[in-house]
């Protein structure tokens, strides 16, 4: 009798939950106008009317600190990225330009750089920026002391000066053609350390206030020399659990959500997409030694996956079959002219038996959780590989497996990794760093070692000429595209959650850096 | 006197031996430095980093700094946001207790109501349910039970907030999550104590003597019933602060010190971790002692040895 008390009451929730949850799975809920479906939205939301004064994000954890130049963190410039500027960024076309500084910098010869200052600007406190301050903010990304986690980005400066109030030099210890690129993540600060407890920036935001594990609150900052921002208060709430987040976000009580994933694109009333690829997903392979040293089984492995179909059914199309690189085309430094491995399974089942590696085992090492469906996309890309006749090992690790595991390198490195590279440095050299060159050096988790790509790159890095620089690097590309290098699987693009009409074009870069001020938020 | 002083003995054993374990295990099985740096790191640097955090020492050598630091009252800074750790912990500590003891005041206001009302006739329509009730509320996993919670309220009625920390309003949902295992527990604890209790021959007595129900359950058959319902009340409340509550925290998104113990192990701070266990194995043997000692009002048979 009891039990069937219980069981009755079980069902009766069984079926109330059911019901509740399809509801919300329920594709035709009305204002698809925005939604994605199976195509994502191609134009830009157009926001006509009064605008918001006031925005609530939802962020995916709350930042570990507020020094902005500690290290690249996609919950910290969730809060800190219009507090603090850099002397450049990328504008939404993935160019440099300057913002701080008054044009883009000389080259004085190839191992010194002269950086003119935009003059006029001060920080949130009143202390203006000039080029103590400047080289203030260099030096101390750069003593060893600090230890900022942008790692090797400043190992090319031998040291700054100041020609005057408004110029700075920069000489290096070799040539560096990304120094530009790099400036453009050293966020400028106030010459006194007080500032990682309370920022002080020149950005157009200020913060307001800070409470630990659970918001920020943003106001625009009276100082800015720019234009006034529509929003004038933007709130940051750290929502660590997607669901949690993604529920805050549909009742409303976010306007705005980071890390929403794009199988969730169908629920959400609108969906902001970057205009351009943000991020690159790979699969690291060990060429060094086993099965996939020959180049024939990559080539398979690279042939055997319907790209189309993994873009436009497992990232509902929010992605495009990646073109053979590990950067998007439109990102400096990248071959527009490769085109992504076309989908040949019977090529691909060919080259195995040529190989004679039909019937071996191969071990993918994935996660789940650690990036948008990469379970799924484990799943997926070992069912195609087991159809051209490999055996596929499949593990799933957690975030910490995967840390090990990609730091794995060389020959020690698990035969098949699953990465995702973005385009914070705004060009592939970053890329080809980490995956594509030498294993032995410092900065590289690379199980590739190829001595003609290596040489490219070496060529390729000091340059001067940057036509003869841009060949070298199609060059390198085109080789590792030929010899399947990695598996090149799809570029995507970066989505934003919102449950108003907001009217913002994300930078192709990192789509968690938020720029508030663009953005235009239709008002109640 | 002689009984506090042995259980407190006894309490910190128990919490040196906790933590030597949790100090142990965890340098063994994890590295964090690696964790704390971007990709492009290179060796030099992560050398460098786990030099400054004293990770390339001996576990035994790491041990001593660690306890002589403590003796100190040093509890450590931070790998993760680079602050003292005790005061990360005590930033948080008190919205964990807020929630959980609103949750217990509850889980008790009317689990044992319930409990008493079912006990009054074994097997009966009232007893059924609430025991029925009892048993799918203990039995329904947090996580699913607080998504259903925020789904219903929040998002399709839109009566109260999904998440997070503010007024009175955003403490509903959580304190419903947390509260129901918990009032599952204590209507069969009090149920069962009570249907044992009332069998007993002095009840019989009692009633015989012409008082009345009220008065019998009230005044004989609760108290002696009691001793398990306070077991049950403390051990709870001791295991929920220090632990359980963690899956209610997260998917709240409340920022309490569960919610930042997962957080360090996520991240390997070991020394937040171990700055956690040590609060949490302090709060559990101090809750265990007040108990302990509080029998004594209950039931003034219990003499301590």
């Amino acid at each position: 009798m009891r039990l069937l008390c219980v069981g009755i009451l079980a069902c009766a929730l069984m079926a109330f939950a059911t019901a509740c949850s399809s509801s919300s799975d329920d594709g035709d809920d009305g204002g698809a106008a925005e939604k994605g479906g199976g195509s994502p939205a191609t134009a830009t939301t157009t926001v006509d009317g009064p605008l918001a004064e006031e925005l609530v994000v939802g962020s995916t954890e709350e930042p570990v600190d507020l020094d902005p130049q500690r290290s690249e963190n996609d919950a910290r410039n969730a809060v800190l990225w219009r507090v603090y500027e850099a002397l450049y960024d990328f504008d939404a076309d993935g160019q440099l330009v300057p913002v701080l500084a008054a044009e883009l910098p000389e080259r004085v010869n190839p191992k010194t750089w002269e950086v003119k200052l935009a003059t006029g600007v001060e920080f949130s406190n009143g202390v203006p920026f000039d080029a103590d301050a400047a080289i203030f903010a260099i030096e101390r990304m750069r003593d060893p002391d600090y230890g900022t986690q942008f790692s090797t980005s400043f190992d090319s400066i031998a040291s700054v000066e100041k020609v005057d109030d408004s110029t700075i030099r920069l000489k290096l210890k070799r040539p560096d053609f990304l120094l530009p690129n790099r400036l453009a993540v050293l966020k400028m600060v106030p010459p006194d350390t007080k500032f990682v407890k309370d920022p002080v920036g020149t950005g157009p935001y200020m913060l307001e206030s800070y409470e630990a594990g659970s918001e920020a609150v943003l106001v625009a900052s009276p100082s800015y020399r720019g234009e006034a921002p529509a929003l004038k208060k933007v709130t940051i709430r750290f929502i660590p659990d997607a669901n949690t987040r993604l529920q805050a976000l549909q009742a409303g009580e976010l306007d705005l959500a980071l890390g929403i994933g794009t199988n969730q694109a169908a629920k959400l009333d609108h969906v902001i997409e970057a205009a351009l690829p943000t991020a690159t997903g790979i699969v690291r392979i060990n060429a060094i030694e086993g099965v996939l040293a020959d180049a024939r089984v990559r080539q398979a492995l690279n042939l055997a996956i319907d790209k189309e179909a993994i873009a436009e059914d497992l990232f509902g199309g929010y992605a495009e079959p990646a073109t053979c690189q590990p950067a998007p085309p439109h990102i400096a430094g990248t071959d527009e002219t490769l085109e992504p491995y076309p989908f040949d399974p019977e090529e691909a089942k060919r080259l195995v038996q040529e190989a004679g590696a039909e019937g071996e085992t191969v071990t993918y090492s994935g996660t789940a959780g650690v990036f948008p469906q990469d379970r799924d996309l484990a799943q997926v890309l070992t069912s195609y590989w087991e159809a051209i006749g490999l055996k596929v090992d499949l593990k799933i690790k957690s975030y910490d497996g995967f840390v090990k595991d990609i730091y794995a390198k060389g020959a020690d490195a698990p035969e098949l990794l699953f990465s995702l590279t973005d385009n914070g440095l705004g060009h592939v050299e970053r890329q080809i760093t980490s995956y594509l060159s030498d294993p032995s050096s410092d900065a590289s988790v690379s199980a590739y070692d190829d001595q003609e790509v290596n040489d490219l790159f070496e060529a390729a890095k000091v340059e001067v000429d940057d036509e003869k620089r841009e060949g070298l690097f199609n060059d390198l590309l085109r080789r590792t595209c030929d010899e399947a290098a990695l598996v090149f699987i799809y570029h995507s693009n970066g989505l934003l959650a919102a449950s108003r009409a907001i009217e913002y074009t994300p930078r192709p870069t990192l789509i968690s850096n938020l720029y508030f001020d663009e953005m235009k938020v239709a008002g109640e | 006197m002689r009984y506090i002083a042995r259980n407190l003995a006894w309490g910190s054993v128990v919490i040196v031996l906790v933590m030597l374990t949790v100090f142990v295990v965890s340098r063994i099985v994890s590295d964090p430095v690696r964790r704390m740096l971007d990709f492009d790191a290179t060796a030099e640097q992560v050398r460098a980093v786990r030099e400054r955090l004293g990770l390339d020492e001996s576990i035994i050598h790491q041990l001593w700094i660690y306890v002589t630091d403590v003796i100190t009252l040093d509890f450590g800074t931070s790998y993760w946001q680079n602050r003292p750790v005790m005061e990360m912990i005590f930033e948080r500590l008190p919205n964990t207790l807020v929630l959980v003891l609103a949750g217990m005041v509850i889980a008790v206001a009317i689990g044992i109501p319930i409990g008493i009302a079912a006990s009054l006739r074994p097997g009966g329509w009232l007893d059924q349910i609430a025991s029925s009730t009892a048993l799918l509320g203990l039995s329904l996993p947090q996580f699913w039970l607080g998504a259903m919670l925020i789904l219903l309220f929040a998002v399709t009625l839109g009566w109260l907030p999904t998440s997070g920390k503010g007024g009175p309003e955003h403490l509903v949902l959580p304190v419903i999550a947390i509260a129901l295992p918990t009032l599952g527990r204590m209507v069969q604890v009090t149920r069962t104590a009570m249907i044992d209790v009332l069998a007993s021959p002095y009840i019989l007595a009692a009633k015989a003597k012409g008082l009345s129900n009220s008065y019998v359950i009230a005044r004989h058959a609760l108290r002696n019933a009691f001793i398990p319902i306070l077991t049950l009340s403390a051990f709870e409340t001791a295991y929920t602060i220090a632990g359980t509550a963690v899956v209610v925290e997260v998917l709240f998104a409340w920022p309490g010190v569960n919610h930042l113990a997962m957080q360090a192990l996520q991240r390997q701070d070991l020394l937040l971790v171990q700055g956690v266990v040590l609060v949490m194995a302090v709060i559990v043997v101090v809750i265990n002692l007040v108990v302990d000692l509080s029998y004594r009002f209950v039931d003034p048979r219990i003499r301590f040895r």
